[in-house]
């Protein structure tokens, strides 16, 4: 799947990248974690910790907490609250995360 | 504003004539409905806006046994039956989980009273466990040190009220219960031998009227002249962020202070009837953040582990209380065919039997599986309007 940013007619700043699940993804200033993976097409966010199933985006606005992934080691952050800064460590998040891991 | 009738959509207009009436559709209405309904009796279950929108879709879902007063334990055993069987005999996943639960004391105070709470359940028959020590370490190794004794019972279990909710209104409406969502009850007279209530989607004649309207059953009540003292609480809920699994029992407290459960999913869901703001009358309700705080503290005091994590959402639900906090559960008095089932502190628990009970009443099969006279509604009607 794809993704993609409206570009008629808006001005940003200077792009970086930050990386997801080790692949490089692209930001501008402003956007969040979740906006910026979004555009580079990613959709799963996560997997439920009962029966593994995809979580992705829902609410867009910090309350149903469905994106939440693992940022800079960080277990549980909701994506679509934190702006995507360069060199962030951001992992889809599996259950609850790494102390949830084998 | 708007009268919200004007633009509600009817998809649902009540009949005419119905055998039975039911005020309330919430766990203890739509229980009835079920019931009845499964009896063959002609029922329709009424709501005042969306069916399991109020408290029973607010509450925290415990079924706890050991929490309750002696004067209501073998209809909380009797109800908690029921929900077990919801899943085997109707099919419907209510989310039900027996998982024991703990009731906790942290000071010589609180555990004195813990001891002769379970010495006066023991002397009516209900014998729950004692744990301090090692023992309570050994079960419940979560647990704060400051935590010095428990009681246990097997029986303590939960059900999702958000499963809850649409299973029991799938299960009443498959067993041929009619349920009708944003149909107020606005006027209500009994005349010619029945009930006629006027509704907000029109005039229903019933010959049997049940009312199961929780914090709403005494304003009903009071169109037919029947007057009840209730009072009516705001209680608070909040649950976390889901975590790893690590409370794997219902934890509530001898003061009536907290209640803790981890669902499936690893959210905890903290109460313990902490007020939020509001009044019943004006239909206001809000959470109050300094007794969130105090419901929190209370909460990580018991179980430390509750620090790490973050509160996703906090809400209040209504609960009608009677002024000695037992169930309002019998016939109307003074009104024929007229039954109420509201009141009772902890309805949630008790709507289940509450349903069966009045299904029984109303099959006039004598005796009810559970003996109910001392929750008569008679005790505490107030002669003439307040």
């Amino acid at each position: 799947m794809t993704g993609f940013r409206m570009n008629d007619g808006i001005e940003r700043g200077q792009p970086f990248h930050f990386t997801c699940d080790g692949e490089e993804v692209l930001a501008y200033p402003g956007e969040s974690i979740a906006a910026a993976l979004l555009a580079h097409g990613k959709r799963r966010f996560r997997t439920t910790a009962q029966r593994g199933g995809g979580r992705g985006l829902y609410c867009g606005m910090g309350v149903c907490w469905e994106c939440i992934m693992v940022v800079d080691g960080q277990p549980s952050v909701r994506s679509c609250m934190i702006p995507a800064e360069p060199g962030m460590r951001v992992l889809t998040q599996e259950g609850h995360g790494p102390a949830d891991s084998p | 504003m708007q009268d919200r009738d004007e633009t509600a959509e009817i998809t649902d207009r009540p009949p005419r004539d119905v055998e039975i009436a039911v005020v309330g559709a919430g766990v203890a209405g739509l229980s009835a409905g079920l019931f009845l309904a499964r009896q063959g009796r002609e029922v329709a279950v009424f709501d005042r806006g969306a069916p399991w929108g109020d408290a029973s879709g607010a509450n925290a879902g415990t079924l706890s046994l050991q929490v309750k007063r002696v004067e209501v334990l073998g209809l909380t055993r009797f109800s908690i039956d029921l929900w077990e069987r919801f899943k085997t005999e109707f099919g419907v996943d209510v989310g039900f989980a027996k998982i024991g639960g703990l009731r906790v004391a942290t000071n010589e105070a609180e555990v004195r009273h813990l001891r002769e709470y379970s010495e006066e359940q023991a002397r009516h028959g209900f014998r729950f466990g004692w744990l301090d020590g090692n023992e309570l370490r050994d079960l419940a190794p979560w647990l704060a040190p400051g935590v010095s004794a428990a009681t246990f019972c097997d029986d303590d279990s939960y059900v999702n009220p958000l499963l809850a909710g649409s299973a029991i209104i799938a299960a009443a409406a498959k067993a041929g219960a009619r349920i009708i969502g944003d149909a107020e009850v606005r006027g209500l007279r009994h005349e010619n031998g029945a009930y006629r209530l006027d509704t907000a989607k029109g005039s229903v004649r019933a010959k049997i009227l049940v009312i199961a309207a929780g914090p709403w059953s005494a304003r009903i009540a009071r169109m037919l002249d029947v007057v009840f003292p209730f009072h009516v609480d705001v209680n608070m809920l909040s649950v976390t962020e889901p975590a790893p699994f690590m409370l794997d029992r219902i934890v509530t407290h001898i003061e009536g202070i907290l209640s803790l459960k981890q669902f499936a999913n690893g959210t905890v869901l903290i109460g313990g009837g902490w007020q939020g703001r509001g009044v019943f009358g004006r239909m206001e309700k809000d959470t109050d953040n300094l007794r969130l705080k105090q419901n929190y503290t209370v909460a990580a005091s018991i179980l430390p582990a509750l620090k790490r994590l973050r509160i996703v959402r906090s809400w209040a639900g209504y609960e009608a209380v009677a002024p000695d906090a037992l169930p309002v559960f019998g016939r109307l008095p003074g009104r024929p065919n007229a039954y109420i089932a509201a009141g009772a502190r902890g309805g949630m628990t008790l709507g289940p039997a509450q349903g069966y009970l009045i299904t029984e009443l109303i099959m006039n099969k004598g005796e009810t599986s559970v003996p109910i006279d001392r929750y008569d509604p008679a005790r505490l009607v107030e002669r003439g309007r307040a």
